[in-house]
């Protein structure tokens, strides 16, 4: 599998370049309470090398193997694949969550993880104070807490509401609350999760349009969606995650033909399965 | 919009236990935000606010010590002085075993979402609970000052009592942490486990009412060891050599046992939550 796609090298000084590189990555999931004996005999029936069992019986997911990429400055790439194909676990390994069983990673830039809505965000405190807790945890300065703190209440719209308790806004209000905090600083590497989004219509629109300006801005973009258009919008590479193996890096076009040929082709096979079991 | 100054990840996977535990203390601003916040929001829109506390206990106090002073036939103001200065440690160190065991699924929404030191969370609920102590040390002042018990030159190692105690809950934090996050069945364990210290250890009674040869049930509990380097001080006693040399054991082996774990273990955290 090629460690890198695009074999022009990025002159950038260094020490200023952003980076990601991982190398031979795999992550696997305890399933913790998995001892019983009754669901390891229904895995090991399901004949999946997904699952595997490690020491005392206990059952684990695999959901890295071996995945291998360099990223450079100015790359931007579409994670594709099914559900549970691993794509937002390896956005939790790039924001650093998960620590992966074996192999190497090495992240360098400032990294921004949009992966769930309403990061920190705490109902119990205002909107006001969510701004200083939540630029803290983001590991902003003091000062740079005081300068996003009118930002984000004038993009949110939220007005008098910031210096009420989140507790007292509507589900809406809370999401354009917390879209407005995590996104207000631009991060030289964003990890984008699709179900990352926000708000009822008009703040969606002026959603996407902020999430567009970043996405165009960072250095690094690695952004996971089903939305092909969205994708190919951003992205120029693509990596293609099954059952957690990487099955292809490269131009977004081509990697996303051998996907959908291959959706194609399962569910072909699916309805002659189908057909065949009907008959 | 503004840039980031500093990196919010960084990729030292093979850091050692104490780097990201010197990473966790350095964050102080973090823990000690969500320390403030936690203390502020669990008072806000009452009248008195954390001094809720400090009537927590001075009503304790109250009820507490006329009943039992009269049961141990013991004089109210020998008594009321002794049961103030020991709950006052004791609602620290049972407050900090108890959180101890929610540490991390009460950070699991940053945890899962960015990279930060887990050891941060052990110095925030610290913190928290300090925070509260101190609300509370008006009641042992004006105790003392009402019932007019002497104050010696022994008063002085009281900080240091405190100071003691509060170096080991960080490590109580994390390995309870830790051990709960993974077995869920622990927290209930402790908080039985808690409930019967309670009573087993000298709070409520002075282990001088143990007489004769059973003073060793008090000797051997460690947690009497830990009141008494605050207690005794308060008490106008100097505290047992014994006392020190147990609470700076149990601080050695703690701290050790601690970081042996949190070295292993810690990279688990994220997946079990």
């Amino acid at each position: 599998m090629p460690i890198r796609a695009n074999d022009e090298e990025v002159c950038i000084p260094p020490g200023h370049a952003a980076r990601i590189l991982v190398e031979d990555i795999s992550v696997e999931f305890p399933i913790v309470g998995s001892e019983g004996r009754s669901l390891r005999k229904m895995l090991a029936e399901a004949a999946s090398d997904r699952f595997g069992v490690g020491r005392r019986q206990r059952v684990f997911v695999r959901a890295l193997r071996h995945v291998s990429f360099a990223l450079n400055d100015g790359d931007r790439v579409a994670l594709v694949g099914a559900n549970g194909s691993g794509k937002s676990t390896l956005l939790r390994v790039l924001a650093g969550v998960y620590d992966p069983v074996a192999g190497r990673l090495m992240v360098e830039g400032r990294v921004a993880p949009l992966l769930t809505m309403g990061m920190g965000v705490r109902d119990d405190i205002s909107g006001w104070e969510n701004v200083r807790l939540c630029g803290t945890l983001m590991n902003l300065s003091a000062r740079e807490i005081t300068r996003i703190g009118p930002e984000v209440a004038s993009f949110s719209e939220l007005g008098e509401f910031m210096s009420l308790p989140v507790s007292t806004y509507s589900l809406g209000m809370r999401a354009r609350l917390a879209f407005s905090i995590a996104t207000a600083l631009e991060p030289e590497i964003l990890l984008v999760d699709e179900i990352f989004g926000a708000g009822d219509a008009s703040f969606a629109a002026k959603a996407a349009a902020r999430m567009t300006e970043l996405m165009e801005r960072s250095r690094i973009l690695v952004f996971s969606s089903h939305s092909e258009a969205l994708l190919k919008k951003f992205c120029r590479l693509a990596i293609w995650l099954d059952g957690g193996r990487m099955q292809a890096f490269g131009p977004i076009d081509g990697v996303l033909d051998q996907y959908k040929s291959q959706v194609q082709k399962l569910s072909a096979g699916q309805l002659q399965h189908l057909a065949t079991s009907a008959a | 919009m503004a840039t980031l100054s500093r990196p919010i990840v960084d990729s030292h996977w093979q850091e050692s236990a104490t780097a990201e535990l010197r990473a966790g203390l350095g964050s102080v601003r973090m823990w000690a935000m969500l320390a403030h916040f936690d203390v502020v929001s669990r008072y806000r829109r009452t009248a008195i606010g954390p001094f809720w506390q400090t009537l927590t206990l001075a009503i304790f106090v109250g009820s507490l010590g006329f009943v039992y002073s009269a049961l141990f036939n013991m004089e109210v103001s020998t008594y009321v002085p002794f049961l103030t200065a020991s709950l006052l440690p004791w609602l620290f160190i049972s407050t900090i075993i108890n959180e101890g065991c929610t540490v991390f699924v009460e950070g699991e929404p940053i945890i899962k979402n960015t990279r930060v030191p887990l050891s941060m969370f052990a110095f925030r609920v610290t913190l928290r609970n300090f925070i509260v102590l101190l609300h509370n040390l008006p009641v042992l002042v004006l105790v003392l000052l009402i019932l007019g018990s002497p104050v010696g030159w022994p008063v002085l190692l009281a900080p240091l009592g405190l100071v003691l105690i509060l170096i080991n809950a960080p490590w109580v934090v994390l390995v309870l942490g830790l051990l709960t996050t993974r077995f869920r069945d622990i927290q209930q364990l402790v908080a039985i486990l808690l409930q019967v210290t309670f009573l087993v250890t000298p709070i409520m009674w002075s282990p001088a009412l143990l007489g004769g040869g059973r003073a060793f049930i008090a000797e051997l509990n460690p947690l009497h060891h830990f009141l008494e380097v605050f207690r005794a001080p308060v008490l106008g006693a100097v505290p047992a050599a014994l006392s020190y040399g147990v609470v700076l054991i149990t601080t050695l082996v703690g701290w050790t046992g601690a970081l042996a774990l949190f070295r292993r273990y810690r990279s688990r955290v994220a997946y079990w939550l």
